[in-house]
């Protein structure tokens, strides 16, 4: 029996053609070969991205780098190991900052050694400490290099740390006026000229503040942190910021301590030494251009994946997956790419943080209300957002480049 | 499986799935599009199954993606679209224009709700025991029944006008 048709069906013949060539060509222009060819670029792009990232991100190849093109450097005559931890003056850390650096660390040689590779000459100690003994380490900041003299004698130590820094942490007319430490001991200022002084803080009634000084690990092979207790001497002079300390027992004549420390820091060759040393180029891509790079392979490389992934997957699965990646993956990234354009595009980490707290959920939010509900481009869509997300962070990195560059050219001019 | 085999399956079941785009989108193009979207996909999977699988699996197919695309927000947009032009152009229509008979079966059909359009025409129009298009349709044979008996309720109502031998004869 033929059944009733509606009268819209009751001739398909044409239609039936049309979707049959459809089928066809579309078939035909679907051939594999083309496919794998799109596939072998793809891996070779993420291939040559992986390794430039790779390539950037490892310290002892930018290490090498540095070595091959200034061959003659202080950093030269150590090894950079692992470790942890900053040595900073507890009293003044409010003003020099030191506290907040991120280091790299170098492991100990002894001073004769360093000595003869430098070739600079070091001062006799005041008993019964002896230069012979001493090591030294190195740590950088990224910028400047930092030297620890360390002696021992039995169970006392002697140590002089020398750091760079632009910023005078002392103000001496200031300090005269209210000469007590953090803890409340009380502390002595001696005068090296008009403007810069030695700060003396002297243990009293076996209470101070805590004293850090780097030691090596031999066992772990790194440089850490030891806290204690020392009497203090903490000045600035030419550029440089002394913080010496000796133990509090050590046996020690007070006066040729007290000698010894001023006409070490007015005398002491090594200031002579560049500890001006750039480990960390100061380029783009060090100003958080290499994380965005990271971010946005992160970004490229789950999109593909999953697109790999849920080819054939149903829509649950496909679904659950997304919001998963979307939840782990993407929202943290998003979040930092908002984060770090806002912040740099008004300069300041507060807006960052605030922004943070904003994006992070309504990021989350948006993209569970894309990909949840039924809706066939949702992938689409999730990968607009990543691109407006990705445009205005890219914009703004920029627009702080070129803020940068006139910034430091109107310097230039005005020298 | 081979272009050749392809073809051939086409041959067999395009005129019926057409149909069948055609019930749930109600547009000619779109079920084109539908069923062009099915057989590539089906090419695609290369899955190996006998011709009473094969047919079963593409009006599922066929079923998924119509419902599919009555959920997109292109078909959305395309109701919003149509809404105001049959409200604009509805008031300058002549209330007396004949339409033909065919033309009033087809629109009542069409103007039925999802859930008894789609068991309406499986069983009336192509063909399909309550069985069958309850497994098609993944219902439950009471379920598929009660929609069915509703459908033609509402059909009579849409239809009072006019003669509809075509369907009122079946018993369930």
């Amino acid at each position: 029996m033929t059944r009733y048709k509606l009268k819209e069906l009751k001739n398909t013949t044409l239609h039936e053609k049309k979707i049959q060539q459809a089928v066809q060509t579309k078939i035909q222009q679907r051939k594999p070969k083309r496919f794998v060819h799109i596939s072998l670029i793809t891996a070779l792009i993420s291939t040559a991205i992986i390794l430039f990232v790779l390539n950037q991100l490892n310290p002892e190849q930018n290490r090498q780098n540095t070595n091959a093109t200034e061959s003659s450097t202080l950093l030269n005559i150590f090894h950079e190991i692992d470790g942890a931890g900053v040595a900073y003056s507890e009293n003044f850390k409010e003003r020099d900052m030191q506290h907040i650096r991120t280091l790299r660390y170098y492991r100990e040689v002894s001073l004769t050694h360093f000595l003869n590779r430098s070739g600079v000459t070091f001062p006799y100690l005041p008993k019964p400490f002896n230069w012979e003994n001493g090591t030294v380490i190195a740590v950088n900041d990224g910028y400047f290099t930092e030297l620890q003299f360390h002696f021992k004698s039995d169970d006392h130590f002697f140590n002089i740390s020398i750091a760079p820094s632009t910023i005078n942490p002392l103000n001496v007319e200031e300090l005269e006026d209210n000469l007590v430490d953090a803890a409340g001991n009380p502390m002595e200022i001696e005068r090296i000229n008009g403007s810069t002084a030695i700060v003396k803080q002297k243990i009293n009634n076996g209470s101070g503040l805590v004293y850090r000084h780097y030691f090596y690990n031999k066992k772990n092979d790194a440089i850490n942190v030891m806290a204690g207790s020392a009497n203090e001497y903490y000045s600035y002079y030419n550029g440089l910021i002394y913080h010496i300390g000796y133990s509090e027992a050590a046996p020690v004549d007070e006066q040729q301590m007290d000698g010894f420390v001023k006409n070490f820091i007015v005398n002491n060759e090594i200031h002579m030494l560049n500890l001006e040393e750039a480990t960390i180029e100061d380029n783009w891509l060090n100003r958080g251009g290499k994380t965005m790079l990271i971010c946005l392979l992160f970004s490229i490389g789950s999109f593909s994946i999953l697109h790999f992934l849920l080819k054939n997957a149903s829509k649950k699965t496909t679904k659950i997956t997304c919001s998963i990646v979307w939840v782990l993956l993407h929202t943290p990234i998003l979040t930092w790419l908002v984060t770090f354009g806002s912040a740099v595009l008004y300069g300041d980490g507060f807006i960052g943080v605030g922004m943070l707290a904003i994006s992070f959920p309504l990021l989350l939010i948006i993209g569970l209300c894309i990909i949840l509900p039924n809706n066939r481009t949702f992938r689409r869509q999730l990968m607009l957002i990543h691109i407006l997300v990705y445009l205005f962070t890219f914009s703004c990195s920029i627009y702080n480049e070129i803020e940068r560059t006139s910034a430091i050219e109107q310097i230039e001019e005005t020298l | 499986m081979d272009e050749q085999q392809l073809n051939l399956l086409m041959q067999q079941h395009t005129a019926r799935l057409f149909r069948i785009a055609y019930y749930y989108s109600k547009n000619l193009h779109t079920a084109e599009d539908i069923v062009q979207d099915v057989f590539i996909k089906f090419y695609e999977r290369n899955i190996e199954l006998d011709s009473t699988s094969v047919e079963r699996y593409l009006i599922t197919m066929t079923t998924n993606k119509s419902k599919d695309y009555l959920k997109s927000w292109h078909y959305r947009k395309i109701i919003m679209q149509e809404k105001w032009l049959h409200t604009s152009s509805h008031k300058q229509r002549d209330a007396l224009v004949i339409q033909d008979e065919e033309q009033l079966i087809s629109e009542a059909v069409l103007s039925l709700p999802l859930k008894q359009r789609e068991v309406v025409a499986y069983y009336y129009l192509e063909g399909y025991s309550i069985k069958e298009l309850a497994e098609i349709l993944n219902l439950n044979e009471n379920t598929a029944k009660s929609r069915l008996v509703k459908g033609r309720d509402l059909l009579k109502d849409k239809l009072q006008s006019i003669e509809w031998e075509v369907l009122k004869n079946d018993t369930l």
